[in-house]
């Protein structure tokens, strides 16, 4: 198969559409939403979440990237971290939402869940940036497209032609960052899932 | 995957002993164009925006009727509680945010413009690099101060509380930061591109918007 190039897109958006699509049928998750990082990625997934019910304390592990408890921060919501190893993902208790950065993997996917997947350094698709949620509710995918990219709906072009926004976040994945995602599929570049010695975030004082 | 910026920065003849340092040469060269003092490289202008509006704790701002819908929803991703009045008012290159906080630093949102000389003092000055702007990387901001705080506060806000010249185990982290900062390979884009910069003739403004304060969006703002 030979992917095209940008400049072959007769609009570079449905390369990010392409990217998604195949990230759906490597994981076996119905839908796919590509964001520009994990951190992001879980942070709409909590917005999704919030947008009627308020959040509950979660729990975070000890041991991950220093961003995971900022976006709770900055989401007023609270956290636990707890004593507990993981591999590859971690799921946030007691939500459905899944730290996935460190997996990427056929047929990883959990019916039910919001797992966020990371394309950044030393990820198991190492574009350089970006993210994706994987999922199989239709409303919260519909959602979660538009708030990834400032409420816009991508199949109206240019964007001043859209006359309804809901309000969105500007977390949008960038379609020369996917067609390096989607070569680096094709050619089997993904490392397998891995673990990652995080500092213990116990240590680090967030004020 | 490797992409091939830092690597062609090398080649060119730039030192790079960290990638790191294509941010630092990217805003040295910002800096040195512009005018500004400081430059802090960030993912988009948005997010330039909303670490300003951050910073200053921004209470209430006025824009234009005619400018980009992400304006007004970084105003309320920074605070549900900060107003926003649209104006019906025209502009061209840039125009002001007309920020209320206790802090008398304007935000300037520059993103069409990107000009010799275009730093204007006391402010916070956001610029663009979308693109369809005039320095086009595909995705990214900066933002351009003379203010010593606010440049140090915004380096680190930018970088999830982090000092990029650390190891997050060696950091010692003592504020809330945001995922916003901009990778070292497009900031060797930055540079890549901007070493080829010729400022064109520059006329974008307010006409070239719709006008947003009419979406059902912001009907509550």
């Amino acid at each position: 198969m030979k992917l095209k190039t940008l400049s072959e897109y007769k609009e570079p958006f449905d390369a990010i559409l392409d990217f998604e699509g195949m990230l759906s049928e490597y994981t076996g998750a119905p839908y796919v939403v590509s964001t520009d990082s994990c951190t992001h990625a879980i942070e709409l997934c909590f917005r999704y979440l919030m947008r009627n019910t308020p959040i509950k304390p979660v729990t975070i592990p000890h041991r991950t990237y220093l961003s995971v408890p900022m976006v709770f921060h900055k989401l007023n919501i609270q956290y636990n971290i707890i004593d507990t190893e993981w591999h590859g993902e971690y799921n946030f208790g007691f939500t459905n939402v899944w730290d996935s950065a460190r997996k990427l993997s056929n047929g990883m996917y959990r019916n039910g869940q919001m797992q966020c997947l990371s394309f950044g350094m030393t990820k198991p698709l190492e574009i350089g940036r970006g993210g994706a949620i994987l999922l199989d509710d239709i409303t919260a995918f519909k959602w979660l497209k538009l708030a990834s990219y400032d409420g816009r709906d991508l199949s109206c072009l240019p964007w001043e032609t859209q006359t309804n926004f809901n309000v969105g976040y500007h977390y949008m994945m960038r379609p020369e960052e996917c067609i390096d995602g989607m070569n680096a599929m094709l050619t089997n570049n993904i490392s397998n899932e891995h673990t990652h010695k995080y500092p213990d975030i116990n240590d680090i004082n967030i004020q | 995957m490797n992409r091939p910026e830092l690597s062609e920065l090398t080649s060119r003849g730039y030192t790079i002993n960290d990638p790191w340092d294509a941010i630092g040469i990217f805003e040295s060269k910002i800096c040195k164009y512009t005018g500004a003092k400081h430059a802090i490289a960030v993912d988009s202008c948005s997010s330039a925006l909303f670490l300003s509006m951050k910073y200053l704790d921004v209470r209430a701002i006025s824009i234009p009727n005619q400018t980009y819908i992400s304006v007004p929803m970084m105003a309320k991703m920074h605070s549900s509680t900060c107003k926003v009045n649209f104006c019906d008012t025209t502009w061209k290159k840039w125009y002001s945010l007309n920020p209320i906080s206790d802090n008398d630093l304007d935000i300037i949102d520059c993103a069409v413009t990107l000009e010799k000389n275009m730093y204007q003092r006391n402010s916070l000055q956001c610029i663009s690099f979308q693109h369809r702007k005039p320095l086009k990387i595909g995705k990214g901001g900066m933002i351009l101060t003379d203010d010593d705080d606010a440049s140090e506060w915004l380096r680190k806000a930018s970088y999830d509380g982090r000092d990029r010249t650390k190891l997050f185990k060696d950091d010692v982290i003592d504020m809330i930061g945001y995922h916003m900062y901009m990778t070292p390979e497009d900031g060797a884009r930055g540079v890549l591109l901007f070493d080829e910069y010729t400022a064109q003739r520059n006329e974008i403004g307010s006409i070239d918007y719709p006008n947003i304060s009419k979406f059902t969006a912001f009907k509550d703002f």
